[in-house]
């Protein structure tokens, strides 16, 4: 891994911004040159960065920083703002996923998503999970049954609601449904699974549960994951990317962010200093 | 001191938290500093008062080093410092450790002075000690300066001047032995002798290590067992 060079406690690194590599990790999607903008504001600002294949990044920074629009490219969850334009490019499997010509319905099974607030549909747990397969068209009850089972399984829900599966989603606790939104997610296969601060709504309790239930996920898909707490992107990510102000700062080890951060503004940041 | 911008975090209690553990440790070691030089003094002066005094204050040490430590443990469990903070964290703990130890040395030299070693302490010997004991106080407070200012120069000049205290002993150890050999009756006193030169050799690698974890505060980078000129080089290099 090609550490940045400059030293700590240095002022003057922090206007120098950091050369954004990973190693020889495969990559699985690459950020050239993103910049996006709402009207005028611009909110990203020349972000290039290459996120590794099965492994957790997690992106850290302050609110407004542009952490969760940067998500929402993977997806192309931003298309539903009008304001909202984007240029540059997101690679992956060799395609630019930012493109007019992609098909994002298929985009967005490729790429899942699991929001701040778990958000079940009002249907039972069952066909909660197996909904992204129906509209894929499939029906063969024995292909779904088993789908549902892996999904909950993969989730660690699968021994808590196996024998309510037919009852509402809605009646489950917290961290179940947002447990249950996640196997909803994984329910179809995606490459990459994008968290938008999935345990801010949940207690410490069901919190680990997800945190434990991430670091099982990665064996095979990658994981993006935004959070406030910095704790927990330390305990789950392998990656570590802090933005500031639409910038990308510092990106780099979670180990080495963490204990010897390279820039002057995320040492600041996780150390809770004001800069 | 703000090299380590302890006053900035916004809770405005982890500053003075820190700041304390800090102040605490520098407290710390002034006491460990007196309690090498009484021992010292009491070694070549061959006072058993002022080595009793010595071997009865260590409790003072022991106690500074509980307190730290606890306050260290609680700030890990409430505040859960990262980065530069952690590192300070974590410096601190171990640095404790060995000022405790070099103030065990410290007492063990009292009590191979309160063990009666006179006779066998002629003036070169004496001389010796002296000489090996200056350089060692010496160390501890650049050690401790090398600390309370994160200065990675002194704390260079600190791991440098273990050599000198190690020769020292090599030589000191080899003149009792001769000595030893030449009168065998005053081999258990000159034992004690080489104990306490032991004891001052100790206190000499233990500053070492504490210089070494100056480089792990301010670097992040452990440069315990690797040499010092590597591990410089390296950092000059990186610092182009």
């Amino acid at each position: 891994m090609n550490r940045p060079t400059q030293l700590q406690f240095d002022d003057q690194q922090a206007a120098a911004l950091p050369v954004t590599v990973i190693g020889d990790d495969p990559v699985s999607v690459e950020v050239e040159d993103l910049n996006l903008f709402y009207d005028d504001v611009q909110a990203l600002k020349n972000i290039k960065l290459k996120i590794a294949e099965k492994q957790v990044t997690a992106f850290i920074g302050p609110s407004g920083c542009g952490k969760s629009t940067l998500l929402r490219c993977f997806n192309r969850m931003n298309d539903l703002i009008e304001s909202c334009r984007t240029q540059g490019r997101i690679l992956m499997n060799g395609q630019n996923i930012l493109a007019k010509n992609i098909d994002v319905a298929e985009l967005r099974r490729q790429v899942g998503m699991v929001f701040q607030k778990p958000n079940p549909f009002p249907k039972s747990v069952y066909e909660n999970v197996a909904y992204g397969l129906r509209i894929q068209g499939v029906s063969k009850r024995r292909i779904l049954d088993e789908t549902v089972e892996w999904a909950l399984k993969a989730s660690a829900l699968w021994d808590e609601v196996k024998d309510r599966l037919g009852e509402s989603a809605f009646g489950l606790s917290g961290g179940q449904q947002q447990r249950l939104v996640i196997a909803r997610a994984i329910a179809v296969q995606p490459q990459v699974i994008l968290l938008d601060e999935p345990c801010s709504a949940l207690d410490p309790i069901s919190t680990l549960k997800v945190e434990e239930l991430i670091n099982e996920l990665k064996e095979q898909y990658t994981i993006i994951i935004v959070t406030h707490n910095m704790q927990q992107a330390a305990r789950v990510s392998d990656k570590t990317a802090f933005m500031y102000l639409g910038e990308l700062i510092e990106y780099g080890e979670t180990d080495q962010v963490f204990t010897n951060p390279q820039v002057k503004q995320t040492e600041d940041y996780i150390t809770g200093r004001y800069g | 001191m703000d090299k380590l911008n302890l006053g900035q975090h916004i809770s405005r209690q982890f500053n003075e938290e820190l700041e304390e553990v800090r102040s605490k440790v520098l407290q710390m070691g002034g006491i460990v500093e007196e309690q090498v030089g009484n021992a010292v003094r009491a070694l070549v002066d061959g006072n058993a008062v002022l080595a009793a005094e010595v071997v009865t204050n260590d409790y003072r040490v022991n106690a500074l080093e509980v307190e730290i430590d606890e306050e260290c443990t609680r700030i890990v469990a409430l505040r859960q410092p990262a980065a530069s903070d952690l590192r300070l964290v974590m410096a601190v703990i171990k640095t404790i450790t060995d000022l405790e130890r070099i103030g065990d040395e410290a007492k063990r030299v009292g009590k191979m002075v309160e063990a009666e070693l006179h006779g066998a302490l002629n003036e070169e010997v004496r001389q010796e000690l002296e000489h090996m004991g200056d350089l060692v106080r010496n160390m501890l407070r650049l050690a401790l300066d090398a600390f309370a200012r994160t200065d990675i120069d002194t704390a260079i000049r600190v791991v440098k001047a273990d050599n000198k205290v190690d020769s020292k002993y090599v030589s000191i150890t080899r003149q009792l032995m001769t000595y030893m050999a030449a009168d065998p009756k005053s081999i258990p006193t000159i034992l004690n002798i080489l104990w306490a030169a032991r004891a001052m050799e100790r206190m000499g690698d233990r500053c070492g290590n504490i210089a070494e974890y100056i480089f792990y505060l301010v670097y992040g980078r452990d440069i315990r067992h690797t040499s010092l000129d590597d591990a410089v080089a390296e950092i000059a290099a990186e610092q182009e």
